[in-house]
């Protein structure tokens, strides 16, 4: 058998079938999430998007997922991961940049 | 919250009595068919549960007769009075296209079968039934086996059975009624329904355990074995299964219709019809929408269709919250066919995908319900928001 589903997450084609006796790890999820990941993420997206979660929530119960290494192809959670992953990482750089200035200041005070 | 089972069509748990009493019988490994003591033993529970079986649809003892499940009872009857032989088989199968798969794949391997046309809900049209006897049988030498679902297994609506059967005699014919989806919530009295000639059902829908099915007839005499051997009036060969007759015996003791009620289906339609857009009960007017006529259903059935949502992501993603739903029939679940039944309503393409069925033991809790209201609306909008699967 070939890949039979997409994931509903990161749109990854898989392999798995409730009734073959060769798929593994038989789990509800599996029919629509590729892995556990996808699954999480997927959960905290939807919170998110349905604002039962903040931002901030979010972006840590994201934050022990290494997203830079993956492809999120399901343009609809993207754009949810974007606002929150994207503008946390502006955030961070903006928090950066202004203790930079501030240890400017102090080094030319 | 525990988890809320809500596919009650598909099965049934075993209530503590029936688990009590099977447990007990665990050491009773005689076979039914031993004339010494443990034998008779066995032979005497196995009666007990004819006994109840018969007394809870008000039929004689004689009249039923176990099999391994529905679909075998089904294929016993279809298969017990056709034959391959052009020379032997006298009957015609005119089956319904709505029916389980045992019914309509047991026809389909027939030599010679007929389809009927249901309505948007999935009930038989009678008129098309008449067209039909009037055209393929009137002057045939077969005479017609008419089959079909008192209620159906995926969407709930309920059939016309006493005008189907009515119709099918004057023209000489035999009508099969499955009942395994209208028993376990609608009563069943074969003395109301002696128009019935074959009335088939399954056991583990009732609360017995899998692995039972039940004929029941007066003219048993007019079926060839569907499996040879001298048990079940020479029909159903083979050890009883004694353990699962017995629980089904037991589960239907005391059976209570009293207590199954559609109000948490009413609840819960309630909710989706006021609250999530773009959804329509299955087989109803969609024109009527706010004004959905529940009689000619099974009470605990709710067949939903939530446009733009694929069911094979709402199911798991409601598991995920707790909540056991199904797309359809269980025994449709791994295959990525569209639903026969959803075909034969002839329900819109773009919402083949979109249908799923709740179906309520009748008992939930208040909390229950709106738990279950408040999964279903965020699921569904979760879906509707991040699936690109539309």
């Amino acid at each position: 058998m070939g890949d039979n589903k997409v994931c509903l997450t990161c749109g990854k084609s898989y392999k798995y079938c409730n009734s073959c006796s060769d798929s593994q790890n038989r789990v509800y999820w599996k029919n629509v999430y590729d892995c556990e990941e996808c699954k999480d993420i997927f959960e905290i997206v939807s919170d998110y998007a349905q604002n039962c979660i903040t931002k901030d929530v979010a972006r840590q119960r994201l934050s022990k997922y290494d997203l830079s290494t993956k492809v999120i192809s399901n343009s609809n959670v993207k754009k949810y991961l974007d606002e929150i992953v994207v503008e946390t990482i502006a955030v961070n750089n903006k928090k950066k940049s202004s203790v930079i200035n501030t240890e400017d200041k102090e080094i030319k005070g | 919250m525990r988890n809320i089972f809500l596919d009650y069509a598909a099965t049934s748990p075993l209530s503590y009595k029936v688990k009590d009493y099977i447990t007990k019988l665990l050491d009773v490994y005689g076979n039914p068919s031993s004339i010494y003591s443990d034998g008779i033993e066995a032979k005497n529970i196995l009666e007990e549960a004819r006994a109840s079986v018969a007394k809870f649809i008000n039929t004689e003892e004689q009249n039923i007769v176990f099999t391994s499940s529905g679909s075998a009872s089904n294929s016993l009857v279809i298969k017990g009075l056709t034959s391959d032989d052009f020379n032997l088989n006298k009957f015609i199968p005119i089956c319904s296209p709505t029916a389980h798969k045992s019914m309509i794949e047991a026809c389909n391997s027939c030599r010679y079968k007929i389809f009927l046309k249901v309505d948007y809900s999935g009930r038989i049209l009678l008129e098309h039934l008449k067209n039909v006897l009037d055209n393929y049988v009137k002057d045939s030498e077969l005479r017609p086996l008419v089959c079909f679902e008192a209620a159906n297994n995926e969407i709930g609506t309920i059939n016309q059975i006493e005008a189907i059967c009515d119709l099918t005699h004057k023209y000489g014919g035999l009508v099969l009624v499955d009942a395994t989806a209208y028993i376990p919530s609608c009563k069943v009295d074969m003395a109301c329904w002696e128009c019935v000639d074959f009335l088939t059902f399954s056991g583990h829908k009732l609360g017995g355990l899998k692995g039972v099915g039940v004929l029941c007839s007066n003219q048993l005499k007019e079926l060839k074995p569907l499996i040879y051997g001298s048990q079940e009036r020479h029909l159903f060969g083979g050890t009883e299964n004694l353990l699962g007759i017995a629980s089904l015996g037991k589960a239907v003791e005391d059976y209570d219709y009293e207590n199954i009620s559609s109000v948490g289906r009413d609840f819960v339609w309630n909710y989706i019809a006021n609250n999530i857009v773009n959804s329509y009960l299955v087989g109803a007017d969609i024109q009527e929408q706010g004004e959905v006529d529940f009689l000619e259903r099974t009470p605990c059935n709710l067949a939903v269709c939530f446009k733009g949502v694929n069911s094979i992501e709402l199911v798991p993603l409601l598991n995920s919250k707790g909540i056991e739903i199904s797309t359809g029939s269980a025994c449709n679940n791994f295959e990525n066919a569209p639903s026969h039944v959803l075909s034969a309503i002839k329900i819109n393409k773009s919402d083949v995908n979109s249908v799923v069925r709740l179906s309520f033991s009748g008992q939930e809790t208040l909390e229950e319900l709106n738990y279950i209201n408040d999964m279903l609306s965020k699921c569904v909008d979760r879906l509707r928001r991040l699936s690109y699967r539309k």
